[in-house]
């Protein structure tokens, strides 16, 4: 599998990663927890959604609009380490 | 008068009660200051989730407390100055959603501040919870073990098996997103 990189943590950075995800083939995406992204996961799923690409998305909300996949933890616990959870398109959740 | 102005990263935490509690013996409203890094429209379950969680342990909004809102928009220049709006505005708790406005809350909380408390949380690494206050900062993080974010890898595997090229949107500003892409990296050799 050969990633490719796209740095973005200011709009314009976001601009030139969505320039490149309409331009380049991929078979699939993956946009990582970080709240910069989340707080533009609107544009990101609105480009997932144009080049119909897998993507693997941070949020429950930004999955079900695109139709895509996400995994996240669930809630921080301060003992032990939190149970990671699957979550598909419909919601289902599994270990 | 703000004498002691607790500050609250990711949730509403341990010191919000106390607070509360002291305000209220006085008969005053807490005023909290909430900063989002989202649009006020995707905070919304954020939001909802806080009063909510306030509501089950007593607290009104508008009878016992008061919260400001601020929302960045997703346009993280915008934090300071909405930090420094809040601190203004009297908050007595501040809460902030995300690591990266969280850092940035506290420096201008830190320079902004003309009382004597020292505010800053001690330095912790990113992607730690905060099972105690480190002095008037607590919260929690997101708490991701090593090799968290492979995972991410594995479920992009499944459902596109063949999938060989494949992009990776992070934000390198984030201590967080370092390991993520470093995780990430080693999932996708294997």
């Amino acid at each position: 599998m050969t990633l490719q990189s796209l740095e973005v943590g200011t709009t314009e950075s976001l601009d030139r990663a969505l320039r490149v995800m309409a331009q380049e083939y991929s078979d699939g995406l993956i946009v990582v927890t970080d709240p910069f992204l989340s707080a533009h996961r609107t544009r990101i799923v609105e480009s997932t959604n144009r080049q119909k690409v897998p993507a693997v998305l941070d949020s429950k909300s930004s999955s079900r609009a695109a139709g895509s996949y996400r995994m996240a933890p669930a809630f921080p616990r301060c003992t032990g380490a939190p149970l990671p959870t699957w979550t598909n398109s419909q919601g289902r959740e599994g270990g | 008068m703000m004498q002691r102005r607790a500050f609250l990263s990711g949730g509403l935490a341990l010191l919000a009660a106390p607070l509360a509690a002291e305000a209220q013996q006085a008969g005053k409203a807490v005023k909290i200051g909430v900063l989002l890094p989202q649009s006020a429209s995707l905070s919304v379950p954020m939001v909802t989730a806080l009063r909510d969680g306030l509501k089950q342990l007593g607290y009104i909004e508008g009878q016992s407390i008061v919260i400001e809102y601020r929302f960045a928009d997703g346009k993280f220049d915008r934090l300071p100055g909405l930090t420094a709006e809040l601190i203004g505005a009297q908050v007595q708790i501040l809460v902030v959603g995300g690591t990266t406005p969280a850092q940035v809350a506290k420096k201008v909380h830190r320079q902004s501040r003309s009382c004597s408390q020292e505010s800053a949380t001690r330095s912790r690494r990113a992607g730690r919870v905060f099972c105690t206050p480190a002095e008037n900062a607590t919260g929690f993080s997101t708490a991701h073990e090593d090799g968290f974010a492979g995972k991410w890898v594995e479920l992009l595997r499944e459902v596109v098996p063949r999938a060989t090229r494949v992009i990776v949107i992070h934000n390198p500003t984030n201590p967080s997103n370092i390991r993520y892409w470093r995780d990430i990296k080693i999932a996708a050799r294997g």
